[in-house]
Order: C-alpha cells, then structure tokens, then sequence
C-alpha cells in the first residue's frame, strides 16, 4: 500500500487523502478535483483547479 | 529590555531630547505601534495637516524587536498620514529595528522639517543630523549603499525613502534593504516632507535579558513551535505567494479592478509553484526562522538579469491580475521598480487599475492619460506607475489618492475606487467574506488585512475550537455575519499586541491557529524583560492601544460613516469562482448588525465612539502635549 | 571527530546564530559580541556565515605569544583569560577571522564550541551550519562536489 498524505481542499475546506507524489487528485468529501503541489516529500497542498 | 530610550528629534531646530522610557507605560502600551500612538496621540492637534512640520513621525521597535524567535525583526513607522487625514502606520521587517535597539534606542520621535535634506545618524547612544543634499534624487538601493559606504561600515542598517517619498506621492514607504517596506499609510511622504532622505543607524550596545538561560531555552521553543506548522513549511518554501494558488481558484483576488474576483484559468501563470524558477535563494529577516522571502533572478527576457528580492502576494494583484497581467516577469520586474522608488505597491496598483477601469469607461481618456490604458498592456502599467512616482501629467494627479485625484476627474468616479478612508485596498476581494469586509472597513489606518483579517475564518476550523481561541462562540461558517463582529474585534486587539512586542503576524495565529499566541507571549515577556503580564492585561492593552488609534480618528473626522466596505461589494455579486463563492456580495442589513456588534464588543456607542466608562476603565485621558521643550 | 559543515547557500541572513551566541556567552543580546559573524550585505546579494573552524594545526596557538590558548576536551580552541594579554596577534594572524574582538571590553574572543554543543547550530533552522561527525562532512561535501561536476558535464552535453 502507498503511504497517504492530507491536503485541505478548497471547496469544503476539509482536509482529504492524496497520494504519495500524486500530481492530480479528488476530494473524497466532496468529489473537487485538484492539481497538486508538494512543499515538502511529505506535505502535499491544492496548486490549483484539475 | 527596560531602560530603555526614547529621543525626541526637533528637525527645524536641530536639537534633541533623550529620555529613558518610563516602566509604567510599558505596562500600559508594551512598545512598537503601541507607544508610538501614545506619542501621536497626545501631540498632534486635529489642525495639524500631514504634510506640516508639526506632524510627528514616530518610529518604534517592538518591546521584544531583535530576539532570536518569532521574527522579532518589526520597526512600526506612525504619523498623521496623508491619505486619510488620520492614523497613518507601518510595519516594517527586515534589521532596521534590531540595529536601532542595539544602537541604544527603541523610539524616535520626530517633529519639524530640516532647512534641507538631512539624514540622521544614530550610533551607540548618539543621534547626529547630518546633510543628505548629496543623496536626495537616489533611489532607495543606492542610498543605503552610499550611507554604508560613508559611514565606513557594512553593518549600517538605513531607513529611507526613494523619488516616491522625495516627491510626497501620498503612499510613498519608508524602506530598509531591498523589499523591507514600511509600507501603508504614506509614511514615506511624511519623512519627505521632513526633508528626513534617511536614518542611518549602526550599534554595538548591549541589549539586557531578564533571565538569560529560560529565555534562551524558551527561544528555542518558540521557533519550533511555529517550524513545525504545515503553514510555517508552506511559507518557507512559497512565501507569501502560496496564497494566490488559495484566493484565485476560490474566487477572493480582484481582478480588472475588481470586476471580477478571479482571473480563473487564465490567472494559472502565476501560481505560486512557477515562481521556484526564478528562486535564487531564501532569505529572512532578522531573528526569523521561517525565511519567508525569495531572492529571485530573470534569467531571460525583456528584464534577463535583474536579481532582486520578493516578490510577496500583493504584488500580484498589483502588477497582475488587477492590470489583466499574469506574468511573473512583470511581476518582478515591476516589485523591483515599485522598492526602489519607495512606494507602496498596494496602493499604486489599486490606483493603477482604477485609472484602467476608468479609461475602459471612457471617463479618462488617451489624452488625459497620453496613451492608451488597455488591460493586460505591461508597458502601459509600468509607465503609468513611474509617472505617478515622477508626479507627471495626469500622474501628478494619482499621486495624491483617489479622494484627492476624483475633485478632478469626478466625483462618480469614486464608485470604482477600491478603499476604506481614503486608503485603497489590497486586492483581495472581500465581497464574499464579510469578516474580512468589515476589518478593511474598520482598520483604523483605512482598508488593510493586516489590522484584524481572521484569516483563519477560511478554514471553517471547529466552533469548540474557536471558542477556545477567542473565548466567544464564532460561527464556523466564514460566509456568516453573527458573530463575526467579535472575532474581528479579538483580530484587531491581538494584532495590536503583535505589532506592539514586535512579532512577525506570519509566526502568529494570523493564518495559523497553532502559532504561539497570549498564551506563548506571557512567559516570553517575564523571560525577556522581567515584566509579569497575564493574557488578560494583555488583552486589556490591546483594547487601550486600539481606542487610541480610534480616537485619533475620530478627532480627525473619521467616525461611523467611514467604517464601510466600498459600495461596489454591496451591489455587484461576485461574478466566478467556486460554487459557493460565485453570485455572493454583501448584504447591507446584515453589515449593520456585524458593524454594531463590533462597536459594542470594543465599548464604544452606536456611532463608533469610545463610551466614557470605556475610556475610564483603560485609563484613556484626554490629550496632553509632552514633547519636550527645546530651545 | 566533529567540525563545523557551513552552507551559505543555505544561510538567510536571519542571524539568530549571532544574538544567541552572544547571550550564551555575555548574557546579553549584541551580534557585535557575537563568536560567529554573518557577512551580510543583502543590497548585493551576501550572506556569509564565519566562525572558527577549529583548525587541526592552530596559528592562533602558535603564535600567541603568552600561550593563552588551549585545546580543551571537545577539540575546541579556547582562550584562557587569565593569561590572555589582548595583543591581537591572534586576531590578525587567523587566515579564517576565526579570531575577534569584543566591542565592549576589548578582550579578543572566539568560538569555544560552548562545550561541545553549539548554540549556533541550535538555532539554525535551515541547517545552514551543521556540528557533524567528520566522516559524515567528507560524505557531504564528496556528495555535493560530484553533483556539481555532474550538473557541469550534464550543461557541457546540453
């Protein structure tokens, strides 16, 4: 299993799971698709809409 | 940390006056923005205009400015500014503050205006005013360089002003290194009309602990608190850029002049992550740990070579999507331009895209403006934004605000200029968020985030939690108006006290719950200066502090009509961005109750006055003149 | 066996490592007191972190000229002040400016490692200056060399 990191999504503004290195990924609250950006290996943040 | 002094400068008549600073106003105001508006306060009479050498300006380090945590590296700047007639202040990072404390002072008190260009040189306990014909006409870079070159030492740190501040552009800043800006409230223009180019300071004095080895270790603390926050990473990779990627996919960040509130895809360019290209390095200022700032280099283009610091979040807005830009070059480019002349880039950029929305209206025209203002046109930006600086043609005329610049081109012109008390704002669009609306429009140095904004209030964070945090029950939801009043009134106290000690508002709960706040402040207090506090009294000279500023204001005209976000966030409903943020504006009904909550939380009456028990129980006297007589 | 490992491209000029020291040392806040000194001149584009570095053959010991200087447990290259004349010597000869001197009382300090665990690095969230066991620096620094030589080939082929 790869490991998991959170990210805080900006349309419900909870924080949802995303993939180790992930460049894309989905809200699994309320289904927003992101691009994804790492400040760190481990500390993955939303760059912008997908 | 006490003993410490303050030096009263009388520029016309070349003579100053050095006090110690009494214990009892510690307790009373701490330092920095605090003490500063103490001296205001009692010394500057309603009939004194900004630009009159009786104005003060006041220049204060924090009572905690130059430890090793929290980027206690803050110089506040305060003066009766031009824009709007009221409290004009600044904040400034970078090493200015810790010099001046090492150099034996912690505030300079400054009236009067020099014959002709001076500088002052503060130097291990000594002030000295020196002539600066030689320097006037230098940008601030080449001031700096020349006063460290004159003065034979690397390590002077300088307070300056550029053509903006020479020129008395009413947003002018004051500036230390590159991108350290004292940088709203046109404090610039007010040191200007001083004849005051710059205050060189250099200090190898001692700067006593109370208790050396708790302080040391709680030092230590501090910063790992704050490192170890996912926004403290963000930031130190990002800086503050990593907002845009927040405000322009949710739908906050004015664009074409606050037409729209995104660009949407086509702001995608300037996301944070494209600005790591130009990153040479990160730097800090002084005591922080966190190195929010980039030193960046353009390696190609039309600007190929230009090496310099910055640039922050508001200049995106300012040379982007205000203008229709999205260019990080530009953006750059024109940050740059913007610190070397010493202007804010805040306000010239809201005044910028107000003369586009404008000439798109055809209330100005290319023969008002000699060329065409059309949006996204780079050229057109950067050339107006000089001849503001300049004051040339129709730039002459922006460079004295909106107030002042709609006498002439017309009252109606007003609906599109984006401000609070004549202060323009930044270029976030406040529309949706009516925490956020209301701190602009109650900030007392006119529209501005960094007086109250609940920036947290985005993060819809647990009701038990923020009950916690503020000691009210706020509402989670941040497109709510109950409640809000409250958590702007904790905002504006706890940034007070944050600019009083001298913290960086990025290492405090500004948009990060778990960054030390009161309860961190209390024993870093008792360690660093020996003085007992409790979260209480802190609170307490928050509200004191805060009621003096107010009272300045409303002395000075500036009462219950001027709390208002600007009209257009009332009529005009956000036009993109997120479902939830798209079709928003502000409801005029529901600001009222906010605005009246907010006056009742601080204990001033339905108009915006501080009640008189209010006054009693901060111990808030009338006025009362005390700058020391000089012969 | 430790040293000091300094990477200024990782210094951000903040110089926490300046007012510990000199409150670890003098009790009191003054960079100007400090054991290690940031070459700063952010106008230009400079920061420089300085110290001694602990030299394995000290000119400092070698030409003190009231053998004031001694070698305690850590390795660190101490000043005995009951012997210390204040005569620079030491000052001036220091290829490193290891070696400086107090603004305040006129006596000539230098880094004593503050017994093995240097408040500098402490303080030093961006890990701009390390206190690492020597096998580990040379691990780094071969590691650091060998990628610039290889980004160098790499920008030769592109």
């Amino acid at each position: 299993m790869s490991e998991k990191y959170e990210a805080r999504c900006l349309n419900c503004r909870k924080r949802f799971e995303v993939e180790k290195g992930a460049e894309i990924a989905v809200c699994n609250h309320c289904g927003s698709k992101w691009r994804i950006s790492w400040v760190t290996p481990e500390q993955p943040k939303v760059q912008g809409p997908a | 940390m006490l003993k410490r002094k303050v030096a009263f400068v009388d520029l016309s008549k070349e003579k100053v006056v050095v006090e110690e600073i009494p214990k009892e106003l510690r307790k009373k105001h701490l330092g920095g923005r605090g003490l500063n508006w103490y001296y205001i306060y009692n010394n500057v009479t309603p009939e004194v205009e900004p630009f009159d050498p009786e104005n003060l300006l006041v220049i204060g380090t924090g009572f905690l400015t130059g430890l090793p945590c929290l980027g206690t590296g803050r110089t506040q700047i305060s003066t009766k500014g031009p824009l709007t007639k009221g409290v004009g202040d600044a904040n400034m990072g970078g090493a200015f503050g810790p010099e001046l404390r090492y150099a034996g002072f912690d505030h300079l008190v400054i009236k009067g205006k020099a014959k002709e260009p001076v500088y002052l040189f503060v130097y291990n306990g000594e002030i000295e005013i020196r002539k600066a014909s030689h320097l006037w006409g230098l940008d601030t870079y080449e001031t700096q360089k020349a006063l460290k070159e004159e003065i034979g030492d690397e390590r002077v740190e300088s307070m300056v002003i550029g053509k903006a501040g020479e020129n008395k552009v009413y947003f002018a800043n004051v500036m230390n290194n590159i991108k350290n800006a004292g940088g709203r409230g046109g404090t610039g223009a007010v040191m200007g009309s001083k004849n005051l180019k710059a205050i060189a300071t250099r200090g190898t004095m001692d700067m006593h602990i109370h208790d050396v080895d708790k302080f040391i270790e709680y030092a230590m603390q501090m910063n790992q608190q704050v490192l170890s926050t996912k926004w403290a990473k963000t930031l130190s990779r990002l800086g503050t850029p990593l907002l845009y990627d927040v405000s322009y996919t949710t739908g906050f960040i004015g664009t074409m002049n606050w037409q729209y509130n995104t660009p949407g895809k086509e702001g995608e360019p300037l996301e944070a992550e494209y600005l790591q290209d130009y990153i040479v390095k990160h730097t800090a200022c002084m005591g922080c740990s966190v190195h929010c700032r980039h030193r960046v280099k353009i390696e190609r283009g039309e600007y190929a070579g230009l090496i310099t610091e910055g640039p922050e979040y508001t200049m995106m807005g300012s040379f982007g999507t205000l203008v229709g830009c999205y260019d990080w070059d530009l953006v750059i480019k024109g940050n740059d331009e913007c610190n070397r002349w010493g202007v804010d880039n805040l306000s010239l950029g809201a005044i910028i895209s107000w003369a586009f929305e404008l000439y798109q209206r055809e209330i100005l025209t290319e023969k008002d403006v000699g060329f065409k203002l059309e949006w996204g046109d780079k050229n057109a930006v950067l050339e107006l934004a000089r001849m503001i600086v300049e004051r040339e043609e129709i730039g002459d005329l922006l460079a004295n605000g909106f107030l002042e610049a709609a006498k002439k081109i017309g009252e109606d012109s007003l609906y599109y200029a984006i401000h609070v008390k004549g202060q323009p704002d930044l270029h976030t669009d406040e529309r949706g968020i009516p925490s956020f609306a209301l701190g602009i429009a109650t900030s007392t140095r006119g529209a501005d985030h960094l007086r109250s904004r609940p920036a947290i209030d985005l993060f819809q964070l647990p009701e038990e939690f923020l009950e916690k945090l503020i000691g009210y029950k706020i509402k989670s939801d941040f497109t709510a108006y109950e409640t809000k009043g409250i958590l702007v009134w904790w905002f504006e106290l706890y940034f007070n006290i944050v600019d009083s000690l001298g913290v960086c508002k990025f290492q405090s709960t500004f948009n990060c719950p778990h960054c030390p706040q009161y309860d961190e402040y209390v024993p870093l207090l008792k360690y660093a200066t020996g003085l007992d506090f409790t979260k209480e009294e802190l609170i307490q000279i928050g509200e004191r502090n805060y009621t003096m500023e107010r009272l300045f204001n409303i002395i000075n005209g500036l009462g219950k009509e001027h709390d208002y976000p600007p009209e257009r966030f009332f009529k005009e409903p956000n036009k993109r961005g997120l479902p939830f943020m798209k079709g928003r504006k502000l409801d005029r009904d529901k600001y009222e109750k906010m605005l009246m909550e907010y006056y009742a939380q601080h204990g001033w009456d339905e108009n915006g006055v501080p009640k008189e028990e209010t006054l009693k129980k901060l111990g808030i006297e009338k006025p009362k003149p005390n700058f020391p007589e000089v012969e | 066996m430790k040293t000091f490992l300094i990477d200024p491209d990782k210094c951000t000029g903040c110089r926490d490592c300046e007012m510990v020291c000199s409150l670890y040392h003098e009790k009191v806040l003054n960079p100007a007191r400090s054991r290690i000194t940031v070459i700063r001149d952010p106008l230009n584009g400079i920061e420089l972190p300085a110290v001694c570095m602990q030299c394995e053959d000290p000119v400092c010991v070698l030409v003190c000229p009231v053998n004031a200087i001694y070698v305690d447990e850590n390795g660190a290259k101490v000043i005995d002040y009951s012997k210390c004349m204040g005569c620079r010597t030491c000052v001036i000869t220091c290829p490193l400016g290891g070696a400086l001197i107090d603004p305040v009382t006129g006596k000539t300090i230098k880094c004593d490692l503050c017994g093995g665990d240097p408040m500098c690095v402490k303080f030093c969230s961006t890990h701009a200056i390390e206190w690492v066991d020597v096998s580990v620096a040379n691990q780094r620094i071969k590691r650091a060399t060998l990628e610039r030589y290889l980004e160098a080939l790499r920008k030769g082929k592109g």
